[in-house]
């Protein structure tokens, strides 16, 4: 049986076992044609499920018969065994990971020796089989003199998985090195080898992932031969779907040679491995490696790795020839290799060759700040330590590509430079040169002596920079406004916006000031400074920024249509709760925006579709929402695979729409798939996990399955426990859940217990204090069945006065609702009547509200109001609008229309709650 | 075996930190290895019941007072052990049924389990169980957990409940729910 159908069955097992052992049959035999084939399947399980009550298989581990031999120290393979087709000669070494051995096949189909790798480790072996199969071919392909063949991989009948390598009998690059104590020349030239064989690796799209000198031997005629190409990646627990160079990577445990992407986990491609050239070669050239640590833990190391520079070869170097052969060329290639932003390092392993070859020859090599000028780097060699400290800000400067959420836009800027027109380029290349001018000054002022001995910080450069740009640039408007905008965006990256908005702010002045000249310029300062705005809560100054920004960019030949795109998205984002309507259009067009440039089936597309469903579903456009959902699933799993949090977030939203349609066993089917995928990518007690199971538990409420919807509420809570506080708004929403919960099954003590417990703790967020009104109101009801009216009046009272709630439609008319029923209570039938009314005109006007919602309130005014006669017939309409809460069954303030007899055929579609414990 | 901080290796393995995960297991593997097979000598050799819940843990205490993990740390161990639990018993039995491979004479056990007999029935269920369990886990990656917890592990409901942030009934619900579908898939 395969897992698909395997969850299905455990899915109905589940529904099935939920009824009485009686109706269990009768239930199966009452599932749909399309349960055909799974129903005999179910009955024999459910008629075992009685046995298994008394003696159950699997209850504990059988006995079985011990080896023989005595005593097995261990049980791993012993030399003679066979491992698939091999046979273990001697074991060459051996890891947390697992063993090497030297192996050869028996058979006689291949007599050289092979180097077996007998990994160890917590892999889904069926996972893994399907995985080697596919990545098999790819790395056997990889045909160089530098590198060490994969010549078979495979799982052995015993499940055990084995790599056969190429044997090599060579040293380790580092011992091969310290023994021979070659020169930096000769290291120099054996490290060419090991870049050339990374650059035919990358040519075929397969990258190493864990370089290291003990996976770099040199043999005893001095060939180097690199080990477990593409391997980490191949042993690596993958979520299926995911394609190779573009899947996230695990983080590396010895993360000594680990890029700073590889470390945070994000996706990791070739650039990944010139980090780890660079850092080899570090080592190769210094003899220790790039970070001395105070703690010596993998957590400092990743924290140097992600926040520190490393000291420059020279400097590392141990004796004075080194730090002499290192100064200048190799110190810059070294750290242009290993820079913490992969755009800033070499293109490719053949531009590091490059480089390396031109410094053998004594030709001026290209390392340097990323992206500066001759001038530049002339300036950079003679104040290396200031660079240094600021190199990354600098870089971002000087290229104009400065990172920022933004990917979308920045990362096209290059190429949209090349397309404008050849006069623009001209100006464009003119300003470029002044900036560059600009900058090299801006160097010279950030030397250390300047800055009074103290180390110089990005900070301190753009501080410094800022203040030049006034004084020195008055005539040059243009160049003004790019160092403007660049500096300003630095600064908002580093977060520190109130700095950052002058700047934007003097970009967009002199970028109108440079007329023609500048108007590519506007586009982009007023699009940054739209989006700071956005995020210091100025929504009407980045409504003005953006829109002029988005008129600019639309009347400008030649736009880049992602720049564009990012300015709708921005002000999609912006308008999203004020003007829902125009966001939509403007996600729309954004759309089709990407669908022009990359394709209807690309990833962003999927993506984008989810924002609208999302934006949709907000606005109560349920159908519309569910619809576009649909039109991303399967976007979304083609691009990304089926375990993927985005999946994951589309499954549950789908289920919520669903649910709002009321096509509960559709939203219970989806929300079970989203708890599904979220389980094999989260840790169990992961977060995310929680709000699945608080969706599914909504569901379950509206089908009436309380028990169920329960103990959904019961996990939920005991993972968002062990990360929030109490009085988190998530852990209250969810009380409240259990409270309601509670109430509905007729346990109205520990509803109380809960309730009593919430409206004791202090809100300390917008979210906290909604759900304690929440509570609040619930509790009041309690305090109304026990007849303590003066205390359920104060708890209203409390909700309804309070200044911070004063906005919330929802909890107004909940808190009206419910004075309304304290006073029906006490008979002050006229002042309960006008807070009825109240109630009912608060939810009428809600925009939130649906139309079934709506009718349900009426019909309950009516119920409470003593009409039945016309509450029935308001229920009848609300259920034909699709009202389907089968509270209507339980609610006090129906049970007089419960009694009419049009009652049971105006609610036929509602089944009642279950509420019999199971 | 260098005294590697467990702490550290479950807190990330638990964040979905893979290498950790990996290193966890070849940390905890001999230890657990070497006491499952010394129970196996001191007298639970020839078809004897091997109580694993006693080795994980006996484990459990043996790495906290080497100061390798921390006293709180018990359930999150637990979570882990199970699986590392699952490869102990699974290579011992395959080393087993290797060994007697080479001509051992036929050596029956009794069970009911399965309907399994033969040679070595209990060899056979538990390389079944532990193929199956890939199937079941794609299908419902939590009831394989709780099988691998209960079955391999040894650990009680309430245990695996604790140490899983579960509710006690979920995880009998989830157990009479895996064997009945353990059985299915071995049917």
């Amino acid at each position: 049986m395969d897992s698909a159908a395997l969850a299905t069955l455990s899915r109905l097992l589940d529904q099935a076992l939920d009824q009485p052992p009686a109706e269990r049959t009768a239930w199966i035999d009452a599932l749909g044609p399309e349960y055909d084939d799974v129903k005999p399947r179910l009955l024999r399980l459910v008629s075992d499920a009685a046995l298994l009550a008394t003696h159950g298989p699997f209850d504990t581990l059988p006995k079985w018969t011990a080896a023989a031999d005595d005593p097995p120290s261990d049980g791993d393979p012993q030399p003679g065994a066979d491992i698939g087709p091999y046979r273990l000669v001697r074991l060459l070494g051996e890891g947390g990971m697992g063993q090497v051995w030297l192996a050869e096949r028996p058979d006689g189909m291949l007599r050289r020796p092979v180097a077996l790798k007998l990994p160890r480790g917590f892999w889904q072996r069926s996972a893994l089989a399907a995985r080697i199969a596919r990545e098999r071919d790819i790395l056997a392909a990889l045909s160089h003199p530098h590198i060490a063949r994969l010549y078979d991989a495979g799982i052995a009948s015993d499940g055990q998985p084995y790599l056969a390598l190429e044997y090599v009998d060579g040293q380790p690059l580092d011992v091969y090195c310290r023994d021979r104590a070659l020169g930096v020349r000769d290291r120099l030239a054996l490290f060419l080898q090991i870049v050339s064989a990374i650059a035919h690796a990358h040519a075929q799209l397969v990258v190493h992932r864990d370089l290291k000198p003990s996976n770099i031997l040199v043999t005893r005629d001095g060939d180097v031969r690199l080990l477990d190409f593409g391997i980490a990646k191949l042993l690596e627990q993958e979520p299926a779907g995911e394609t190779a160079l573009t899947q996230l990577s695990g983080r590396a445990l010895t993360p000594d040679y680990a890029s700073p992407e590889q470390i945070r986990g994000h996706a990791i491609g070739t650039a990944s491995d010139i980090y780890s050239l660079g850092v080899v070669l570090y080592e190769l050239l210094t003899g220790v490696r790039p970070y001395t640590l105070q703690r010596d833990t993998p957590a400092a190391l990743e924290e140097a790795i992600l926040e520190t520079d490393p000291k420059r070869p020279s400097q590392a170097a141990t004796d004075a020839a080194g730090r002499r052969a290192l100064h200048g060329d190799l110190d810059w290639i070294v750290l242009k290799a290993m820079a913490k932003e992969p755009r800033h390092r070499y293109a490719s392993a053949a531009a590091l060759a490059s480089d390396i070859e031109r410094h053998l020859r004594d030709e001026p090599v290209e390392a340097g700040p990323p992206g500066a000028s001759y001038r530049m780097r002339k300036f950079v060699r003679r104040h290396r330590v200031a660079v240094a400290a600021a190199a990354i800000v600098v870089a971002a400067l000087v290229t104009g590509i400065v990172g920022t959420t933004a990917g979308l836009l920045r990362a096209r800027r290059a190429e949209a430079d090349a397309r404008v027109s050849a006069a623009r380029a001209q100006t464009e290349a003119r300003t470029s040169e002044r900036v560059s001018r600009f900058l090299v000054d801006m160097f010279d002022l950030a030397k250390p002596e300047e800055a009074g001995g103290r180390p110089v910080t990005a900070r301190d450069m753009l501080d410094r920079g800022a203040a030049r740009i006034g004084s020195e640039l008055e005539q040059q408007p243009a160049v003004r406004a790019r160092l403007r905008r660049a500096v300003g965006d630095a600064y908002s990256q580093l977060g520190l916006y109130p700095e950052a908005r002058p700047q934007l702010e003097q970009a967009v002045a002199a970028a109108r000031a440079a007329g023609e000249e500048g108007e590519r310029e506007l586009v982009v300062a007023l699009t940054l400074l739209g989006q700071l705005q956005r995020r210091v809560d100025d929504a009407a100054g980045a409504e003005r920024s953006l829109r002029e920004a988005l008129r600019l960019a639309e009347h400008r030949p030649g736009s880049d249509p992602d720049e564009l795109g990012q300015i709708l998205n921005e002000l999609a984002l912006l308008l999203r709760t004020s003007h829902p309507d125009e966001a939509l259009a403007l996600y729309r067009r954004t759309h089709d925006l990407i669908v022009a440039a990359k394709g209807a089936d690309h990833g962003d597309a999927g993506g984008l579709l989810l924002n609208i469903g999302a934006l949709q579903a907000r606005m109560r456009r349920f159908a519309e929402a569910r619809d576009t959902y649909e039109r991303s699933l399967p976007i979304l799993t083609n691009s990304y695979g089926d375990a993927d949090p985005r999946v994951g977030v589309l499954l549950g939203n789908l289920a919520m729409v669903e649910r709002m349609l009321g096509n509960l066993d559709r939203a219970l089917e989806l929300q079970q798939r989203d708890l599904a995928v979220s389980s094999r990518i989260y840790a169990a007690d992961h977060p995310a996990l929680a709000s699945a199971r608080i969706n599914l538990a909504r569901i379950n409420e509206d089908a009436g399955d309380y028990h169920q919807a329960l103990e959904q509420i019961d996990t939920a809570l005991s993972i968002l426990r062990k990360h929030f506080k109490p009085q988190h708004g998530l852990i209250l929403t969810g009380e409240n859940t259990r409270a309601m919960l509670y109430t509905k099954l007729g346990r109205p003590a520990e509803a109380r217990a809960v309730l009593e417990r919430l409206v004791g703790l202090q809100p300390d967020s917008p979210e906290a204090d909604v759900a304690l009104a929440t509570s609040r109101i619930q509790l009041s009801h309690h305090e109304r069945w026990a007849s303590r009216f003066a205390r359920a009046i104060a708890l209203t009272t409390q909700v309804i006065d309070s200044q911070s709630l004063a906005g919330n439609k929802s909890i107004a008319a909940d808190a009206a609702w419910a004075k309304a029923c304290i006073l029906a209570a006490q008979r002050s039938r006229d002042d309960a009547e006008r807070w009825r009314l109240r109630a009912l005109e608060i939810q009428t006007n809600d925009a939130q509200a649906t139309a079934a919602d709506r009718l349900h309130l009426h019909a309950r005014h009516y119920a409470c109001a003593g009409d039945p006669e016309q509450s029935v017939t308001l229920l009848r309409q609300a259920v034909d609008a699709g009202y389907r809460n089968p509270a209507i069954h339980v609610d006090a303030s129906f049970a007089a229309v419960r009694r009419h007899p049009d009652f049971p055929a105006a609610v036929r579609p509602i089944r009642p709650p279950r509420t019999e414990p199971r | 075996m260098s005294a590697v901080n467990l702490t550290e290796l479950i807190q990330r393995a638990s964040g979905g930190d893979r290498a950790a995960a990996d290193a966890l297991f070849a940390a905890t593997y001999p230890e657990l290895r070497r006491m499952a097979h010394a129970r196996l000598r001191g007298g639970a050799r020839d078809g004897a019941l091997l109580d694993t819940g006693s080795v994980v843990h006996e484990s459990y205490l043996r790495f906290a007072a080497s100061g390798q993990l921390r006293i709180e740390d018990r359930v999150h161990f637990l979570r882990w052990a199970g699986q590392v639990m699952r490869s102990v018993i699974v290579d011992l039995v395959r080393r087993s049924q290797a060994d007697r491979r080479g001509g051992d004479a036929p050596h029956v056990v009794l069970t009911t389990r399965l309907g399994l007999s033969g040679r070595d029935g209990g060899a056979e269920e538990i390389l079944q169980v532990h193929q199956a369990l890939d199937t079941l886990a794609a299908a419902d990656a939590r009831l394989a957990q709780v099988v691998e917890m209960r079955y391999f592990g040894g650990m009680t409901e309430p245990e695996i409940a604790q140490a899983l942030g579960l509710t006690d009934r979920t995880v009998r619900r989830d157990w009479e729910k895996a064997r009945l579908l353990l059985r299915e898939v071995l049917r």
